[in-house]
């Protein structure tokens, strides 16, 4: 860990007790064990404010959002609009017009890519991504490249999972129309330079998307600091409900550009001659919307607001570190991604033992892992791997489900080796 | 071994580990007339089937892979129940093994060793690391081969 990061952790204490009373699926057990969620990354679990947040959306509000008269038509669209309002200050927008609910950050991304990327990208035209995407922040850019003409170019990293930030320098230049990069990698938990890249991105001319859905989770994300064009980030990873996500972009490139999708809610007028299309953010948000989704993700919000992302941040730095030094004493672990700049997420292999193997005795001792490619193949190839064990970190994880984790690979090798 | 669960010790028991580390046993062969790459897209497992076929038989076969113990044990239990069998009793071979491994009809006589991949039967996600050497096998004798998948179909 580098001692820039040593520094930005100060000591904020957390009550962990009092939040896993706050979670009600960690209080179950699987094969007769105590649940241990190291899961994160795929998917984060819920707090009864989350859950209770939806159903009683469910119970006493729902109804269709914008059009109704209605008193609960009023209400379903008051909640749905102060969700988005809270999504705003949670990543300090400057406005709401910003904010666009989407399913997740897929549809985030592909929004970007099918409704900027074909309105702007040209034959010749380079978009910039790195080695270390999810396929989601991969394929919507090969896609468009396709029916574009334009050149994908990918910026490689080195064997601890960082960026060359001079080969990133290196690929921009006058053809570089889009970089679009993660905040966060989801199989190495590398933390990356955003605002660094965003300025030499936008020094070549080139806009920029940000795919933050690993890091709004566990630390505060600021997109007017940042000065990102574009920032993507799903619900279900920040405690939300799934099928809810963001997408954030600045309003004079929204006002650009054409419609992703055509139906309701996101025109103003239709006729058989022309469509009139509504203002932002209604223009990006054709049909009935997630809106039990969204009300979900306003509760997530308030309830990170209330725990506090500094001491989340904080505290999981803690169990990173602690975490870091438990797995390096399992005989055989190799660690996949050992970033200097690194949060919430040990990738790792056993020598003689395959990741799915691990994944299934490690289930068994009620750990929760991921095993696999974790939608990054192209990163696999690069560490010859044909994929990894991963434990991902939430704030309601405890040093004691670390030792758990260890002790689990300790079975493993019992049984395997 | 406290703590672990009666069915994943099935699963790893002696002889499906012992399977596993036979497949060392089963290079490609020298001379190959049938080759296939197969890919469980579910974790990453890669497995490649070469055959050599002479006189409508299956003379040799053997694989390069980089799988799971499930995956190995079924490739190297595959390798010896199929070594020297009709081209043409292929198909029925891998609808036989699949259907078995699903529990949908009792072990046929041939694949009795095979049996002991039964336990693979309680861990649903698993089953594909059994079947993906038989899936790429198929995949050998397709007209057009392509990367064998076991989120598709046994190719026709």
């Amino acid at each position: 860990m580098s001692q820039s990061s040593l520094a930005a952790h100060q000591t904020h204490t957390l009550d962990i007790a009092k939040i896993r009373a706050d979670f009600p699926i960690l209080q179950r057990t699987v094969h007769k064990k105590p649940l241990i969620y190291l899961d994160n990354a795929a998917s984060s679990q819920k707090p009864n404010q989350v859950i209770e947040a939806v159903a009683r959306y469910y119970r006493r509000h729902n109804a269709n959002v914008h059009r109704g008269l209605h008193t609960l038509s009023e209400e379903a669209t008051t909640a749905y609009e102060s969700a988005r309002e809270k999504v705003r200050a949670f990543i300090n927008a400057a406005e709401i017009a910003e904010v666009i609910f989407t399913k997740g950050t897929t549809e985030a991304i592909n929004l970007v890519a099918s409704s900027y990327g074909r309105a702007h990208l040209r034959a010749g035209d380079e978009v910039l991504i790195t080695y270390m995407e999810h396929h989601s922040n991969i394929v919507p850019w090969q896609m468009i490249c396709e029916q574009t003409g334009a050149v994908l170019r990918v910026c490689p990293i080195n064997e601890r999972g960082e960026l060359l930030m001079d080969e990133f320098e290196r690929l921009l230049n006058d053809k570089t129309r889009i970089v679009a990069f993660n905040h966060i990698s989801n199989s190495l938990g590398t933390v990356n330079p955003v605002k660094r890249m965003v300025q030499l991105a936008h020094a070549a001319g080139a806009v920029t998307l940000v795919d933050g859905a690993q890091a709004v989770p566990h630390q505060g994300v600021d997109v007017r600091d940042l000065d990102c064009d574009f920032y993507a980030f799903s619900g279900h990873k920040m405690f939300a409900p799934t099928g809810i996500g963001v997408l954030y972009g600045k309003r004079y490139l929204l006002e650009q550009m054409p419609p992703y999708q055509g139906g309701g809610d996101m025109i103003k007028s239709v006729s058989f001659e022309k469509t009139v299309y509504n203002e932002l953010p209604s223009k990006f948000e054709a049909g009935t919307p997630i809106i039990a989704g969204a009300v979900g993700l306003g509760a997530a919000i308030d309830y990170l607001n209330e725990v506090g992302l500094e001491a989340i941040s904080d505290y999981e730095y803690g169990l990173l570190t602690y975490g870091t030094e438990q797995l390096k004493t399992v005989p055989g672990l190799r660690m996949i991604g050992e970033a200097a700049e690194k949060t919430s997420v040990f990738s790792f292999v056993l020598d003689g033992a395959h990741p799915h193997d691990i994944g299934t005795i490690l289930s068994h001792t009620g750990v929760a892992v991921r095993t696999g490619h974790h939608c990054t193949e192209p990163l696999m190839k690069f560490f010859k791997v044909p994929a990894t064990v991963r434990a991902s970190l939430a704030f309601y994880n405890t040093r004691e489900e670390i030792d758990a984790l260890v002790v689990g690979l300790g079975k493993v090798r019992e049984m395997l080796l | 071994m406290n703590g672990i669960a009666p069915g994943v010790k099935a699963l790893y028991r002696e002889a499906i580990k012992d399977y596993a580390a036979r497949l060392a046993d089963w290079p490609p062969p020298e001379v190959v007339t049938h080759r296939a790459e197969g890919f469980n897209p579910h974790c990453g497992d890669a497995l490649e089937t070469a055959l050599h076929c002479r006189e409508g038989r299956i003379a040799a076969l053997g694989f390069d892979s980089e799988s799971c113990v499930v995956c190995h044990a079924s490739a190297a239990l595959m390798a010896q129940v199929l070594q020297g069998i009709a081209v043409e009793t292929v198909p029925k071979a891998l609808e036989s093994f699949e259907n078995a491994l699903r529990g949908h009809i009792e072990w046929p006589e041939v694949f009795d060793e095979a049996s002991c991949l039964e336990p693979v039967r309680d861990f649903p996600s698993r089953i594909q690391c059994a079947l993906l050497p038989w899936h790429t096998l198929a995949m050998c004798f397709h007209p057009q081969p392509t990367t064998a998948c076991t989120e598709e179909e046994i190719p026709e």
